[in-house]
């Protein structure tokens, strides 16, 4: 198993060299340049030219390639065009906002998604498998923006529940930074406020985030399971006379889970696209909205950095859910033959 | 036709017929084509035409979907809407499909280098969240609605010859395969004539489910402001522009988003159902 995931690590090096090579390359295609919008379109020339020179924009683009390669090995990322801060030090202050994000989506996703499945599965053609079945087929069908738009106008413009944007109330501190998590840090710290404050402002953003997530996680869960409702040993587990939930949940969910958990790793790669349009709605301080204004801005650095961010955290992802098959499945077993069943 | 072909024919109608879910979406996709086909016949007004002194007006008998600050109908421009997010999504899909079946299918037919190239390039390309490459792309051509198609095809392209590689690998140990290269047929033959059209099925279907897949995203690109510009009626970026007004007005967002929804859900609803009536293993799902 230990030899199965480091060769999975190892194996994500050339994925994110290639994903560097292929920012780069798309972001040299543009016909746009960086230094026009940075400096604006009626400064002196000489000014454009000493920018250049400070970017190292003048050189041909496989020395700035070579360059940046250089020093991302040196773990030196360069310095953001948009902020001018270095882009390790973005990072670090936006990406624990989009992970708080993306994993309260995720853990939403899941646990109402298999719900919702396993409660359809077990109750087919009722008022509840009808209604999980119209709300997932909607929820697929729901651009995230919208919906984020269409709640803050009822929960924040005209109920006035939930705050309509940002971390954290603007006249609540956030929590000592020790996870960079407001959750987290707010419940160990134990500062009562800035955890209530802070999961107010979750709240809907996580949602949105996730609502189309958790029509697909219900689908899939309940097909998986519709398709072992049948078989001989749950018909041998209902007639020794176990408790439906038992049966459920030992016999039928039990083995339901390998297309649940695909559906799973699938769904974690979506929620980081999905973050950065829920980031701009909510004005959510994270990764996806630094993002967009990089790439509105041409700004290469931080756009490579937000790849290779976005890449490795898919990947662990998808590695974490392969590494779970094992561990549901007993039957599947990486440390045999190479390649495996992974 | 003939008798028999007829018969057949019915006999799909039919089945189609059983299933209400595909007969909403195709009638909802075809009350989106006819709008994308006839805007200017269907629309009330015109949707570029500002008329201040109805600015920001609430659904009433006159606008059924309100106004928007400048006074432009919005009803009117929801129609025009259709029209840009129809042809972004075909164009889309058509291209992707086309350039990522032929890619996939030239990979898993001829193997040995070029396959395990190719397939490490379209690895590299599905481990990108595709919403993220989709803007990268976006921003790097420009933002205009060509380059937004262009950009949103190149992301969908990896997943086309994927699967089309496995669809070309799985038909290649088939018997009418192997009989026809025991006849002598040349190898280009075999897998235009032959593998192509065999392993097209499964491209429809999923290229019907993308289309609505891709009018959402390019929605999304018009939303963040690198897809359609204005004054254009597109429905991602009239969503975008109501930001400003939302303590005003709730149907400036709710009528183009709600229109994206409905058009994503017809073509979801018809994939489905095609996928359904081609394998009915699925369709309890």
């Amino acid at each position: 198993m230990t030899a199965y995931i480091v060769r999975r690590l190892l194996l994500l090096i050339p994925t994110l060299l290639a994903g560097v090579l292929l920012v780069f390359g798309i972001m040299h295609l543009a016909p746009g340049d960086p230094v026009l919008l940075l400096a604006g379109p009626e400064a002196d020339p000489r000014i454009y030219e000493e920018l250049r020179q400070e970017w190292g924009l003048d050189k041909p683009v496989y020395i700035q390639c070579l360059t940046y390669l250089g020093n991302l090995v040196r773990g030196d990322l360069g310095v953001s065009l948009v902020t001018g801060r270095p882009v390790i030090a973005d990072i670090g202050a936006y990406l624990p906002a989009t992970v708080e994000l993306t994993i309260f989506a995720l853990f939403l996703s899941v646990v109402v998604g298999v719900l919702a499945g396993v409660l359809s599965a077990v109750r087919p053609n009722t008022l509840v498998d009808h209604s999980t079945r119209v709300a997932s087929l909607l929820g697929v069908a729901t651009p995230v923006f919208w919906l984020g738009l269409l709640l803050i106008i009822l929960f924040h413009l005209r109920l006035g529940w939930l705050p309509g944007g940002g971390r954290i109330g603007i006249d609540v501190p956030p929590p000592r930074a020790i996870t960079g998590l407001y959750l987290i840090d707010g419940l160990v710290t134990g500062n009562w406020t800035a955890l209530g404050s802070s999961a107010l402002h979750l709240l809907m953003p996580g949602f949105v985030l996730a609502f189309a997530q958790i029509a697909r996680v219900a689908r899939i869960t309940r097909a998986s399971m519709l398709g072992i409702v049948g078989l001989d040993y749950v018909k041998a587990g209902k007639a020794k006379g176990l408790k439906e939930s038992k049966v459920v949940s030992r016999y039928i969910l039990r083995n339901a889970w390998i297309p649940i958990l695909t559906m799973v790793g699938e769904v974690a790669g979506t929620l980081l696209g999905g973050a950065v349009v829920t980031e701009v709605v909510f004005s959510w301080p994270g990764m996806g909205r630094y993002a967009v204004d990089s790439i509105m801005a041409l700004d290469y650095k931080a756009i490579v950095a937000f790849a290779i961010i976005a890449t490795t955290l898919y990947a662990l992802m998808n590695l974490v859910v392969d590494v779970m098959y094992a561990w549901v499945d007993p039957r599947i077993s990486y440390s045999r033959v190479s390649g495996g069943a992974g | 036709m003939t008798k028999a072909g007829m018969a057949g024919w019915r006999r799909q109608l039919r089945r189609i017929g059983r299933k209400p879910l595909l007969v909403v979406g195709i009638l909802i996709v075809v009350g989106i084509l006819v709008m994308a086909a006839f805007p200017k016949q269907l629309s009330p007004y015109d949707p570029l035409k500002s008329n201040l002194v109805h600015r920001l007006e609430a659904p009433s008998k006159e606008h059924w979907f309100g106004t928007d600050p400048l006074g432009r109908d919005l009803l009117s421009r929801v129609i025009h809407g259709s029209r840009v997010s129809v042809i972004t999504g075909f164009i889309v899909v058509f291209l992707a499909a086309a350039v990522g079946s032929f890619v996939g299918a030239v990979a898993g037919f001829y193997g040995g280098a070029l396959d395990q190239v190719v397939m490490r390039v379209v690895d590299v390309l599905i481990a990108f969240p595709y919403m993220i490459l989709a803007m990268a792309l976006a921003a790097a051509l420009g933002p205009s609605l060509i380059n937004t198609m262009i950009a949103l095809s190149i992301v969908w392209v990896p997943r086309y010859a994927r699967m089309m590689r496995g669809q070309v690998l799985q038909a290649m140990g088939s018997e009418y395969v192997e009989s026809a290269r025991a006849l002598g047929v040349g190898r280009l033959r075999i897998l235009v004539r032959h593998l192509l059209p065999n392993c097209f099925e499964p491209v429809l279907i999923k290229g019907t489910l993308d289309v609505g897949t891709t009018i959402m995203y390019a929605a999304a690109l018009g939303f963040i402001g690198l897809g359609a510009q204005p004054p254009s009626p597109e429905w991602g970026a009239m969503i975008s522009q109501s930001r400003s007004y939302i303590l005003y007005s709730w149907w400036y967002t709710t009528f183009p988003g709600l229109a994206i929804l409905v058009a994503c859900l017809g073509f979801n609803l018809i994939g489905d159902g095609i996928r359904d009536l081609v394998d009915p293993r699925t369709a309890k799902t």
